[in-house]
């Protein structure tokens, strides 16, 4: 998921640098290899490439006529039962001179990709595991053999070599070999980096065997594909060589010459053409088909897209899960909503906000459940919970930025005053950045490293704010200082790759508060920093919070950072709120399991010397939440009755709690939470 | 920047000394004496030796290596075995007709395939896959085999193009760019369709960074961030692509000049290796190694003026 999130290496030594800096798992590799295979594509290609591979091993045995047969009364003869495809200038058989005219180029493009993957497998291991001063003279040598022009080149060893194929297409090899080296050599060096490859060093794993189990292994994907690719290149190549008479004895039939021939008689007998047309184009078609869909069912090319489409999300009125919806009805008895109606003071009101995506059979789930939040001006919300709770999903569809192909729906969703529901797409776009922020996790690549900062900041000062060029610069460097920047003007004139990560984070606030929204977003905005960053983002917060009077929704799942900066706080588990109140309030006592046990689970100065309370288990996944309370198999004091039925949100004057045990019960689940250590 | 041109322009310096080198060498590997091939079987042996003293093949190699080479830094590439003529006026006659199917055929690639990338990339669904089949075919087609399917469809049957031949831009630019529709068409097809594939990947690629979802949420329009930050973050890749292409096309061009009868560096290459005219064909690599070198330089000029971080080295 989170490939090319390292700062891309600093010179791009292949195109693939991107997607081999990933590191899938062997299994996820073989899944993608098998589910590639099925793909009715590559059944296709890889048929077509069998029925060409074993016509050319058995032509002899296959072709119904002497390919060599001349017979000058039934020249340029058009298919018949005769001649299934017709006959050439010579009156021979043209199925004939098909069958046997592939096995010179296919054997040729084998010996290249065998070549080029002798040389630049083992090469470009080196190069990469071990740097230095191999790694600079490979450079050099991949330079010159990229300097090369090839096909010019090959002509050139035709020459010299009196036309021998296999010095030709070995010589391809040769300069196929740096494209393989540098693929290589980049994944190897992506790799080397990481644990696991020190790991094995340590406990004497035997070089050969490191380079090839661990570091081979990661690349293998992009390899198979750039096999794929090479064997077409190669094709094309050979083709191209008899066609123009090279390499290839012209008394024995191949395609480049059928060609050829056909060029000749194109004006008379342009029927000659067709046969040997489609096998080419088959053929080169069936090595790239099995190369594209094996690079796209790669497990690191599969990203979703985070632009939102032109219509956008669509914002409904009902939710799209039948079970959701039927859940809600039953909720109906619930009493008067989580929080008081709705005033002048309130900016965000969502009611039942869901979002959904669609499973493989076309139906949806939801992965947000029925949100109801109010927000009232000035006021800082954490949102908290576990990863997969859903809170993340709640905050970018207040932005109406969910990725595709997530669908929002609600019944109510009302921001500063604009019925969201009712705005159409390009007005719902407009609201972002004017009246909603955001301020994302990952604050390395959260800006474009394209730009300068200053560039990156002025842009929406300038197409939103209509402020001139030197006004949007003047007010960028202001917004910097604002975000705590001692020397804006360099900050401004810097890379996002040249800053560092708290550093990127400050400039991220300010991008957010360009365009002087009256909401910002924070999603985990400290989670990806140092911890003393941590605190001084978090103090940037609260203080443009207090400076400006804008409201902030905080998603964290550090308690820690709730109590430290929100007034309010509103819990998340599995799509759902399960506790909402004041932060304060809450946080000395919560009243549901799930808040219980998260408090348990902070690591405290204060604590007396137990050990860390974990919560057994993990969310469950949004296609498997159980009927009743989601909560109820973690749940250290569950009865029977809470997987019954839905839970519904119960409000208690301020507060709000979706548990049907006593308070005082629930508040018992820190004490017999279980200690079990579990990652996260 | 200017630090990021110097330091390039130091590397490709010592890549083109070194491939220059190589092709010297190459064409030493060639059996047999020029002056036997030029002479013809019944060549005595006091002509060969002749011959040999007139072309100083009876010098020591790196004698040779040194003439060779300080010609060609004084821009002397030699005189044509066959035709006597010096081999530096024969091509460069010959280059504007190979610069102009190339860059052109290379241009319209780019063009063309990566707006058809950003397309497919953007709308997805049946656009997508129309335009990814198209591709796929274009992909498929060898162009000496499209090439001669256009001269039958358009010169042909059509009667609506030249099917060979090249008139020079000053000449009458009309008949420089009907002349060369078809072959640059022939030799392009191929390339756009393997820029459009790059340019859907990058653009895919690059909607799924979270600067993407930044630029939105600071109100920035749709259509400014794709056209200001996606195309531009997507061009890198696609760029180094289209290097590659470029140099894949000047392969093309040797096969693409034969069948339109475009005297190009191409044909004087084919012809040179025919007929066994070392200076030549020596001549020619250089030329087309050279071409490589600048286009290779200007790839990496212009990744490193699009992406800042690839100006640390």
């Amino acid at each position: 998921m989170t490939s090319g999130r390292e700062m891309a290496t600093p010179e791009i030594l292949s195109i693939d640098t991107e997607t081999v800096t990933a590191n899938p798992d062997a299994p996820a590799l073989r899944r993608a290899l098998t589910a590639a295979a099925k793909h009715p594509s590559v059944v296709a290609a890889a048929l077509w490439l069998l029925l060409v591979g074993l016509a050319s091993v058995f032509s002899s045995q296959l072709a119904p006529y002497d390919p060599l047969a001349q017979n000058v009364m039934d020249s340029y003869a058009l298919p018949s039962l005769h001649h299934l495809l017709g006959t050439d200038q010579l009156g021979r058989d043209l199925l004939s001179r098909l069958i046997f005219g592939g096995r010179g180029i296919l054997l040729g493009c084998c010996e290249t990709v065998a070549i080029a993957l002798t040389i630049g497998v083992p090469l470009g291991l080196v190069a990469g595991y071990r740097g230095g001063w191999i790694d600079s003279v490979l450079a050099f040598v991949v330079n010159v053999l990229f300097s090369i022009p090839g096909f010019v080149l090959l002509i050139a060893v035709a020459f010299i070599t009196a036309d021998s194929l296999p010095a030709i297409m070995g010589a391809l090899g040769v300069l196929a070999s740096a494209t393989i080296l540098r693929l290589v050599r980049s994944s190897a060096l992506a790799v080397r980096s990481q644990g696991f490859v020190d790991y094995a060093r340590i406990a004497g794993v035997p070089l050969p065997l490191l380079l090839t189990r661990h570091i081979l292994r990661n690349t293998l994907g992009t390899l198979v594909v750039q096999v794929f690719y090479l064997f077409s290149l190669a094709f094309v190549i050979a083709a191209s060589l008899s066609f123009l008479a090279l390499g290839f004895n012209p008394a024995t039939p191949s395609w480049g010459q059928m060609v050829f021939d056909a060029t000749q008689n194109i004006y008379l007998h342009s029927w000659l053409m067709v046969p040997v047309g489609v096998i080419l184009t088959a053929t080169v078609l069936a090595f790239q088909t099995i190369g594209n869909v094996i690079r796209e069912s790669l497990p690191q090319a599969n990203r979703d897209s985070l632009l939102a489409g032109k219509s956008g999300p669509i914002a409904v009125a009902e939710p799209w899960d039948q079970a959701a919806r039927l859940e809600r009805s039953g909720r109906g008895s619930a009493p008067a909503p989580a929080v008081p109606e709705i005033s002048d003071d309130v900016l965000l009101r969502v009611d039942g906000l869901c979002v959904s995506f669609p499973r493989q059979d076309g139906s949806r789930y939801n992965v947000v459940d029925g949100v109801d939040l109010t927000v009232r001006r000035g006021e800082m919300l954490g949102v908290v919970g576990e990863s997969g709770s859903g809170k993340t999903m709640s905050a970018l569809a207040l932005l109406d930025l969910v990725p595709r192909p997530g669908v929002i729906s609600a019944r109510r969703f009302e921001v500063a005053g604009h019925n969201v529901l009712t705005l159409q797409p390009k007005e719902r776009a407009r609201l972002r950045g004017r009246v909603v922020s955001y301020v994302s996790q990952e604050p390395m690549v959260a800006l474009d490293p394209c730009f300068t900062i200053g560039a990156t900041l002025s842009e929406p000062l300038r197409v939103i704010r209509g402020l001139g060029r030197k006004a949007a610069h003047a007010e960028a460097l202001d917004l910097l200082r604002r975000v705590g920047i001692a020397r804006p003007e360099m900050v401004a004139r810097s890379y996002p790759h040249q800053l560092s990560g708290g550093m990127a984070q400050r400039v991220a606030i300010a991008l957010a508060l360009v365009s002087q929204p009256e909401l910002l977003i924070a999603d985990e905005p400290t989670t990806a920093l140092d911890v003393t960053i941590q605190a001084e983002i978090l103090d940037l917060l609260r203080e443009l919070q207090s400076d400006t009077g804008m409201t902030v929704v905080l998603v964290t799942h550090d308690l820690g950072v709730v109590a430290d900066a929100c007034s309010h706080v509103a819990v998340m588990y599995a799509g759902q709120i399960v506790e909402y109140g004041a932060a304060s309030d809450i946080l000395t006592k919560p009243s549901h399991p799930y808040t219980t046990s998260l408090m348990a689970a902070v690591p405290t100065a204060g604590a007396q010397g137990g050990r860390l309370q974990t919560i057994t288990g993990s969310v469950p996944s949004p296609q498997s939440w159980p009927v009743g309370c989601r909560f109820a198999n973690r749940c250290p004091v569950a009865i029977d009755e809470c997987s019954a039925a839905p839970v519904s949100l119960q409000v208690e004057e301020a507060r709000a709690r979706r548990c049907i045990r006593e308070p005082t019960v629930a508040r018992l689940a820190r004490d017999v939470a279980h200690v079990v250590r579990s990652p996260e | 920047m200017l630090r990021v041109i110097r330091n390039r322009l130091l590397q490709a310096i010592p890549t083109l000394l070194v491939v220059a080198t190589l092709t010297f060498l190459l064409i030493q590997l060639v059996p047999g004496n020029p002056a036997n091939f030029m002479l013809g079987p019944g060549a005595t042996l006091a002509q060969v030796h002749y011959i040999d003293k007139q072309l100083g093949l009876n010098l020591p190699i790196y004698t040779q290596y040194w003439n060779w080479l300080s010609g060609v830094l004084g821009g002397h590439l030699g005189t044509s075995y066959v035709g006597h003529t010096s081999v530096g006026v024969t091509l460069d006659h010959a280059v504007p007709a190979t610069m102009s199917l190339a860059v052109l055929a290379t241009v319209f690639a780019l063009v063309v395939g990566f707006t058809g990338g950003i397309i497919a990339a953007l709308r997805g669904g049946i656009v997508d896959r129309l335009i990814r089949f198209t591709a796929s075919l274009g992909l498929g087609v060898p162009n000496f085999w499209l090439a001669v399917l256009l001269v039958y469809v358009f010169a042909v049957k059509l009667a609506l193009l030249p099917a060979t031949g090249y008139t020079s831009f000053t000449q009458s630019p009309k008949a420089w760019i009907l002349g060369l529709i078809l072959p640059v068409l022939a030799l392009t097809v191929n390339n756009t369709a393997q820029i459009m594939f790059q340019a859907r990947n990058s653009v895919l690629e690059v909607l799924s960074r979270d600067f993407v979802r930044t630029l939105q949420a600071t109100g920035l329009s749709r259509r400014r961030i794709i056209l200001r930050h996606i195309v531009r973050n997507a061009a890198i890749p696609v760029i180094t692509v289209a290097g590659f292409v470029f140099v894949v096309t000047l392969g093309g061009v040797v096969v693409i000049e034969l069948i339109f009868n475009i005297l190009g560096i191409g044909q004087v290459f084919l012809t040179a290796v025919n007929e066994h005219d070392v200076p030549t064909v020596q001549g020619a690599i250089l030329y087309f190694t050279l071409a490589v070198v600048l286009v290779n330089l200007g790839v990496d000029l212009i990744v490193a003026w699009i992406d800042p971080r690839t100006r640390v080295r």
